[in-house]
């Protein structure tokens, strides 16, 4: 116990530092404290609604691009223009820019406090020696190793000049570079300035990188092809806000981006052969497509099923040879916080029109981009599900502003960009040359489309720090994801489900949601799925679907195309629901303890008639209904005559009357007392003797610390069952423990703790009252096993001979 | 907690060893969760010591593909389940007192996203320090992370197994051995 006491202990001490205020005697917890304390104050930024505030500012930063794909050097060199807005009310001496790519210089800070078989690191893995096994390190690691010793990464920066052509001095800090201006930048004034940059592209599988390239040697092509996937490839300007200034953080590879919105000009220059999508819409469609590639583009719109532009064949003719030719695509994005793209000659191309009801955006174009190694799985699923998001996410958030979505194949597992995403599941090529897929698969490609798309309104448009927060683009999309995904097909089994944290909640191994992001521990079930389904929890249960998607979409709404924090969501779900949270944010969002309310015990109360003779009566009947001695049932068993029944003549009153009987003195003291009653107690009285209800008295304790509603199934003695709702707020001024009288007209059985485990308590072992005989997993496995074929002993079964002369019966599912 | 050694592992320390652990043939894709969970606990009405281990259908669909071979399906094939459950018992260990607890594979199921592998043992008369030994698809990716919580081995004088702390072991790829102490009464 003496370490389980520590770390109370511990937990303890940093709740006090983290409050102002402090329990300094006995050791109530208020469950239901403000979070006053701990949320920074509103301001004329961000008000105490959650909302932007009357003075909410953003920066604004335009981008006009020029950029060459080298493909034989795997290179991009590029210049940009980029004009910077300063809406805030400061005034700026220096700004600073974003050089991501940096993160994979050998000095990086990435790289040098990558631990060796350490704890989350990004990437290929390592593995300590151990007493028991040598020191691993595994080819990956290795291939990595050799990738960064044999390319020169990070950026090449020159020419950094203002407007006028005139060198700005600049300071590289690892991923971050500051640019002293000439003149301070004062509010409300904008500057243009310019450089030129050139980086190898990194080899994604090598690194795990959220983009590069990937090398198909066995394509027919001499030398093969590759698909280029680029992100966080240009200098992006740094966010400066209201609430942190610059949030020049290093890019350490976990916290991902904090970025500004703006329009973008870009022109890319690739070889003329290749395909490329892109954050936004072609410009210059008769420069790149042919006019048959046009008209199906324009037939696509309003198509049915999805139509191809380059289709599969034409792709796969495309891989074969090769060009010396160049072509420049050019693209325009207005109002996005980034800019990604792809690039190949292995892509085939589909698309198919969303039409939605909003006057401002009526038509976007859904479109895939895959390669023969996504075959089948892609064309028959990945349009399909950017358009399910669509039409799913429009319900909780707003209408898709931007005209174009598009999901990308290539060597990315999944990531998102504004109005493109890089997908990665495949298909998987047999010996016949035949490409299938299995079901995790499919499974896969419809999850991670609608998730990457998913974060095309989260973070892409409601612009969350991600380099703080990870939950609060991952947390959001994935309780999204979740929704869109059941109605796609709610047999695929989607892990938002209270019961699908239960194991991570109740383990030692967690830090509180409220972490930054490259401190989390184990960033799945921690950014993922606890504040998933937490919010599932808040939405099925505590809130109520009304509330919360009312609310839901209220956040959403009020922070479109702007900046939220975790107060702006905390303060407007609670405002805009009018529910008081404050507990349930607290305690999931703020701590690490978990759910585990126990039902310890129900008693039943009898009311009293106060009319001796009924309660007599009664008394008398309790007293008859009491176990009979031993001794006498064995005395007459024996054959013990009795003494008053030897001497019969030998009687008196008491013989006759027993201590329960009923005199005068007992009615007159009974009629004295209604005489004493106020009419309304006499009416009270006389009612409740008339409708004789059930009382009964539930005891709970909270276990586990987390204060949760109390969701009680009552079953009755007529088999019917109802179940009670009681607001956490029950536990407010006795957060361990609380007891709770329930009438009924009906004579209770038994009672059942969260029986639809909405709340995620670890434990429904003592859930029930009387307690039940649950079977643990093993147990019930056994018991399965006797019956249906589905849990044969296949193991054994398997060694059986089959005989041949015999018609099998039974066939494996 | 510390790291445990025991006899009958090859003791011997190679830290500057550099061994070869896997060769992947297929890129893993970020999505593949690469964690499991295994549950160890007390089932007072059998006596048992049961173990349920819970890895993600897709983590395994890929593994079995590189353990196995490429063309096996988890999903479809009882011969691949039981050839994984297999490799399961046979990459996880648990130690009282150096002596191994003699683990009897109950059964295997898939149930929604996951893979379950059930394994169980006479409950241990003494048991106040468990070393668990979990190298579960560490082989396959060695950014597999398992985390083992033990449920109902520290009684608190009441009669229900079921009321009592979680305690918990992270083995992620730094650590495949792991020892524990269990306070009891």
């Amino acid at each position: 116990m003496q370490r389980l006491i520590l770390s109370v202990l511990l937990c303890c001490s940093v709740f006090a530092h983290a409050t102002v205020v402090k329990q300094t005697k006995g050791d109530f917890e208020d469950k239901f404290r403000q979070l006053d304390e701990i949320l920074p104050t509103p301001n004329v930024y961000r008000n105490a609604a959650g909302e932007p505030g009357h003075a909410y500012w953003q920066q604004q930063v335009d981008y006009a691009i020029a950029a060459r794909l080298i493909e034989g050097k795997r290179r991009i060199e590029a210049t940009q223009d980029i004009v910077y807005h300063n809406n805030s009310p400061d005034t700026l001496k220096y700004l600073w820019v974003q050089l991501d790519q940096n993160r994979f210089k050998p000095d990086s800070m990435a790289n040098l406090t990558t631990t060796f078989g350490g704890i989350g690191t990004r990437g290929p893995a390592t593995q300590a020696a151990t007493e028991g096994s040598p020191a691993k390190i595994s080819l990956g690691m290795l291939r990595r190793e050799q990738f960064l010793s044999d390319v020169a990464v990070g950026y090449d920066i020159s020419r950094v000049v203002d407007g006028f052509g005139n060198p700005l001095k600049y300071t590289i800090v690892g991923t971050l570079m500051r640019v002293d201006l000439p003149q301070p930048l004062s509010s409300g004034e904008k500057i243009r300035f310019s450089l030129d940059f050139a980086f190898n592209i990194v080899e994604e599988d090598a690194v795990s990188a959220r983009s590069g390239y990937e090398h198909f040697p066995d394509d027919p092509r001499e030398g093969g092809n590759d698909i280029f996937l680029l992100a966080q490839w240009f200098p992006r300007m740094v966010a400066y806000t209201d609430y942190e200034a610059w949030t020049n953080k290093e890019f350490i590879g976990r916290g991902e981006f904090t970025l500004e919105f703006g329009d973008y000009d870009v022109s890319l220059t690739v070889p003329a052969d290749h395909v490329v999508s892109a954050t936004g819409v072609l410009q210059n469609p008769d420069d790149v497509l042919t006019d048959e590639q046009q008209r199906r583009l324009k037939q696509a719109e309003t198509a049915e099923r999805i139509v191809f532009i380059v289709t599969p064949e034409e792709a796969m003719e495309a891989e074969k040879t090769a060009t010396t030719k160049q072509k420049t695509w050019r693209f325009k994005a207005d109002n996005v916080r980034d800019f990604a793209w792809a690039s190949s000659r292995k892509f085939a191309w589909d698309a198919k029109g969303y039409r939605q009801n909003d006057p401002d955006m009526p038509l976007v174009m859904a479109m895939s981009f895959y390669p023969k190694e996504g075959g089948e799985l892609w064309q028959k699923y990945s349009t399909e599900s950017i358009i399910h998001t669509m039409d799913v996410y429009e319900r909780f958030s707003f209408a898709y502003p931007y005209p174009t979505a598009q999901s990308v194949n290539g060597p990315v597992g999944g990531m998102e960009y504004p109005m493109i995403t890089f997908n990665g599941p495949r298909t998987t090529l047999q010996e016949d040359g035949s490409r299938t897929y299995s079901q995790a698969e499919k499974r896969f490609l419809i999850g991670v489309v609608i998730h990457e798309i998913g974060h095309i309104y989260f973070p892409m448009i409601v612009n969350s720090d991600e380099r703080q927060w990870t939950w609060m683009d991952e947390g959001l999309n994935s309780f999204l994801d979740g929704v869109a995904g059941r109605e796609w097909d709610p047999s695929i089994p989607w892990g938002v489900e209270p019961r699908d944290i239960v194991d991570y909640m109740k383990s030692e191994v967690q830090v509180p949601i409220m972490t930054q992001s490259d401190s989390v521990l184990r960033l799945g079930p921690n950014a993922y799925t606890k504040p998933a389904a937490a919010l599932n929890i808040l939405r099925e249960t505590i809130m109520g679907r009304e509330l919360f998607d009312f609310a839901f979409k209220e956040f959403a709404q009020r922070w479109k195309f702007k900046r939220p924090t975790p107060s702006d969501f905390f303060r407007t779900m609670e405002e805009a629901s009018g529910v008081d949270l404050d507990w349930f944010w607290y305690g999931w969002f703020y701590t690490t303890d978990h759910v585990d309310i126990s039902l310890d015990s129900v008693y039943q109360l009898r009311l009293d008639t106060l009319d001796p003779d009924i309660d007599f009566a009664r008394e008398r009947q309790a007293e008859a209904d009491k176990p009979v001695s031993l001794t006498d049932e064995r005395n007459l068993a024996e054959g013990r005559t009795l003494w008053i029944e030897r001497f019969k003549d030998i009687r008196d009153f008491y013989d006759d009357n027993d201590r329960f009987t009923v005199t005068n003195k007992e009615r007159n003291a009974y009629r004295e007392f209604l005489d004493g009653l106020k009419e309304w107690e006499r009416v009270a009285l006389a009612r409740a003797l008339e409708e004789d209800k059930h009382y009964y008295v539930f005891e709970f304790s909270n276990l586990g610390g987390l204060v949760m509603p109390i969701i009680l199934e009552l079953t009755y003695e007529d088999g019917s069952s109802e179940q009670v709702r009681i607001p956490a707020e029950i536990w407010r001024r006795s957060p361990k423990a609380v007891q709770k009288l329930i009438i009924t007209d009906k004579t209770l059985v038994s009672a059942t703790l969260d029986p639809r485990w909405e709340t995620a308590d670890v434990n429904v072992h003592n859930n029930h009252y009387p307690r039940q005989i649950i079977p643990s997993r093993i147990e019930a496995y056994k018991n399965k096993k006797r019956s249906g074929k589905v849990y044969r002993d296949i193991m054994h079964d398997i060694t059986t001979e089959l005989k041949t002369d015999e018609p099998e019966t039974e066939q494996p599912e | 907690m510390r790291i445990n050694s025991f006899g009958f592992f090859n003791l011997v320390l190679t830290c500057c060893c550099v061994s070869i652990l896997c060769v992947l043939t297929t890129p893993v894709h970020a999505h593949q969760q690469k964690s499991g969970v295994t549950i160890v606990s007390h089932n007072p009405r059998t006596h048992n010591l049961e173990v349920v281990h819970r890895l993600y259908i897709h983590d395994a669909e890929h593994a079995v593909k590189t353990l196995f071979n490429s063309d096996v399906d988890i999903l479809k094939e009882p011969t691949t389940q039981s050839a994984f459950a297999q490799y399961v018992t046979e990459r996880f260990g648990m130690y009282t007192s150096s002596k191994v607890l003699p683990l009897v594979l109950v059964g295997y199921e898939v149930d929604g996203q996951f893979f379950y592998v059930y394994q169980e043992t006479p409950m241990p008369t003494e048991l106040d320090e468990l070393d668990i030994r979990h190298e579960v698809l560490v082989d396959v990716w060695p950014k597999q992370r398992n985390l083992v919580n033990l449920e109902g081995l520290e009684p608190m004088g009441e009669s229900s197994s079921h009321d009592k702390p979680v305690r918990s072991l992270q083995f992620s790829d730094k650590r495949t051995l792991l020892s524990i102490q269990l306070n009891r009464p």
